[in-house]
């Protein structure tokens, strides 16, 4: 076969792929809402049970359109960032210092194994009296979802440094604090992030709980109030909302990931 | 494989079945709130009348009893199908019927214009609805203390974008009153009384002149059809209670103390401000017109509902009341 048309063909093969893995990713998706759209028309679901697809596009768009699934979008997710910024500081602080001392770690490890498995939705009784029904009881529950993750990985990070690297440090009188600074945390990195997105996601899934307080804004409150008036719908756009935006802020921390440990793939690949 | 498919399709299938909440023959099934309004129901539940006026008819179905804490949760149960009569307020009703709920209304439990009330905590500087501007007020979203809260509003001039409500279930909106965290609340008995004689709050506004704060019995069009008879009975029993309470007053607050859990002291003070007739009449039909109006201009129903045809008074007449 003549060069030209080779790649020809080749272009036309890796263009049919393209398009065959399109239909992949979103083909389930599609065929699901149109049986779903299907069996609404055919008399088959109660909309209060299962509202129609269309509906909710409708729901989504009504609220779209007044401007209040923006206003609540931003709302929570000016929670999370607080919840999750006040969780990341303390979180990396505390994992770093507890990861360098054995003896800190001794002191903690009892109080923070039997506290990390309370789920942050028991937290809101007692979260309710020490700081009202305001904004810091919201924060607060969403901090101790993100919290637990980043401070266990923080330390799994420093203890994983390679043994090798403590020797040669050792042998060559390396100041600690030099030490620490160059080859513990840049080695605890990847862990670290880990961490911090765990941590992100865990906050993100909080905010319907931290928002179950007496809240009158934010996307676990459209929630909520839409379930008092038996909007279905309103509920289900809700739940796609956290849904999109959950994947939105992976998305967005995988690429800060991946661009901060760029460095370690390209040491290893040496 | 083939076994284990077949037996994972079976679960399945129960399951979806089971969840389908199907109504089993013989057993009515009640939802409830424990509290003062349907005094007469847990009057005649403790005295066995509904079971006597069941017997009279030649009916023994098994009686199952829910316990809500307020309208939307019924709601909630009627539209998973695990309900077949059920007691809550106007608004909560017709935010069911309107979301598409089958149901109707067969008759009123009581009404009162002070069983429902906006609160303020008893030294606050709130003194009419105008005060409110700008303030905290925490209700029950979808019940009927809500449309209370906004005809209140509308008294001051104001509107809801006026204040910060706050959604919360009436016994968490006393408690949230005591601790100072809300400047106002809208809440219904027994929450009122109790707030009052613990002096930690005192009432802003009631229904008085505003709303009659009707609640109503519902139940699902399918039971009518299939079961009327027992409705009958069931309505005669509820106006026994009704009679009782308007009767015998002390001995009533002494039998249901529990089921409502305020005192018989208290309850006796509670019992004046309610009239337990379940016939609905004119001015009650007008009323929850003017709710589903309310309603549906401030955007918490989506669908207009026909109250005409929601509310079906000829059980309570066949019943004999009137």
């Amino acid at each position: 076969m003549p060069p030209e048309k080779l790649s020809m063909a080749n272009d036309t093969n890796s263009r049919l792929q393209k398009f065959q893995h399109l239909l992949q990713y979103f083909g389930l998706t599609v065929v699901l809402i149109g049986i779903w759209q299907g069996l609404y028309h055919l008399g088959f679901l109660n909309p209060i049970l299962l509202p129609a697809p269309s509906q909710i596009a409708l729901a989504f768009w009504d609220l779209f359109k007044s401007g209040d699934l923006m206003r609540h979008i931003g709302i929570s997710v000016l929670r999370v960032l607080e919840g999750f910024g006040i969780a990341a500081v303390l979180g990396l602080v505390l994992g770093t210092a507890i990861g360098l001392s054995r003896t800190l770690d001794r002191w903690t490890d009892l109080i923070i194994q039997v506290v990390k498995p309370i789920p942050p939705i028991a937290w809101i009784p007692l979260a309710i009296l020490w700081f009202g029904i305001g904004e810091q009881s919201k924060v607060y529950i969403i901090f101790l979802g993100a919290f637990f993750p980043i401070i266990i990985n923080t330390i799994d990070g420093i203890r994983q440094t390679d043994h090798k690297f403590v020797e040669v440090a050792r042998i060559l009188a390396v100041p600690r604090f030099k030490f620490v600074r160059q080859v513990v945390l840049p080695g605890a990195l990847p862990a670290i992030m880990t961490g911090l997105r765990v941590g992100l996601m865990v906050a993100w899934m909080c905010v319907v709980a931290a928002e179950l307080i007496a809240a009158g804004s934010g996307i676990g409150y459209l929630i909520m109030d839409a379930r008092q008036l038996s909007q279905s719908d309103v509920v289900i756009v809700g739940m796609i909302t956290i849904g999109i935006i959950g994947k939105l802020m992976d998305s967005l921390i995988k690429r800060l990931e991946i661009r901060l440990i760029r460095w370690k793939v390209a040491f290893s690949g040496n | 494989m083939n076994t284990v498919i077949t037996r994972i399709l079976s679960v399945v299938l129960l399951t979806i079945l089971v969840a389908s909440g199907a109504h089993a023959a013989d057993e009515i099934r009640f939802a409830t709130q424990a509290i003062p309004h349907y005094a007469p129901l847990f009057v005649a539940k403790n005295n066995k009348w509904i079971d006597e006026e069941l017997a009279k008819i030649g009916a023994k179905p098994a009686l199952k009893w829910t316990s809500f804490l307020a309208g939307p949760p019924i709601n909630e149960s009627f539209a998973a199908g695990q309900q077949d009569i059920g007691f809550l307020g106007d608004t909560p009703a017709i935010i069911g019927k309107s979301a598409g709920i089958n149901t109707r209304i067969i008759a009123l439990t009581s009404s009162g214009p002070k069983s429902l009330a906006v609160v303020v905590p008893a030294n606050s500087s709130i003194k009419s609805p105008k005060d409110l501007k700008g303030k905290k007020v925490a209700v029950t979203k979808g019940s009927y203390a809500h449309h209370l809260l906004v005809l209140v509003l509308k008294q001051g001039g104001l509107t809801s974008k006026d204040v910060e409500v706050i959604n919360l279930p009436n016994a968490d909106i006393a408690t949230a009153i005591q601790s100072g965290n809300i400047d106002a609340g809208a809440v219904w008995e027994p929450q009122i009384t109790k707030l009052e004689a613990s002096g930690a709050a005192r009432v802003l506004a009631d229904g008085t002149g505003i709303k009659k704060g009707a609640l109503v019995i519902i139940a699902t069009n399918e039971f009518v059809t299939k079961h009327r008879d027992q409705l009958k009975a069931f309505l005669k029993a509820y106006q026994r209670g009704a009679e009782f309470i308007r009767s015998n007053p002390k001995e009533a607050a002494k039998l249901i103390e529990k089921d409502v859990s305020l005192s018989a002291d208290l309850l006796l003070k509670v019992f004046k401000k309610f009239d337990y007739d379940p016939a609905i009449q004119a001015d009650d039909i007008a009323e929850l017109k003017k709710s589903e109006e309310f309603m549906k201009e401030n955007a918490i129903i989506k669908s207009h509902v026909n109250i005409d045809t929601f509310v079906d008074q000829s059980l309570t007449r066949e019943a004999g009341i009137k």
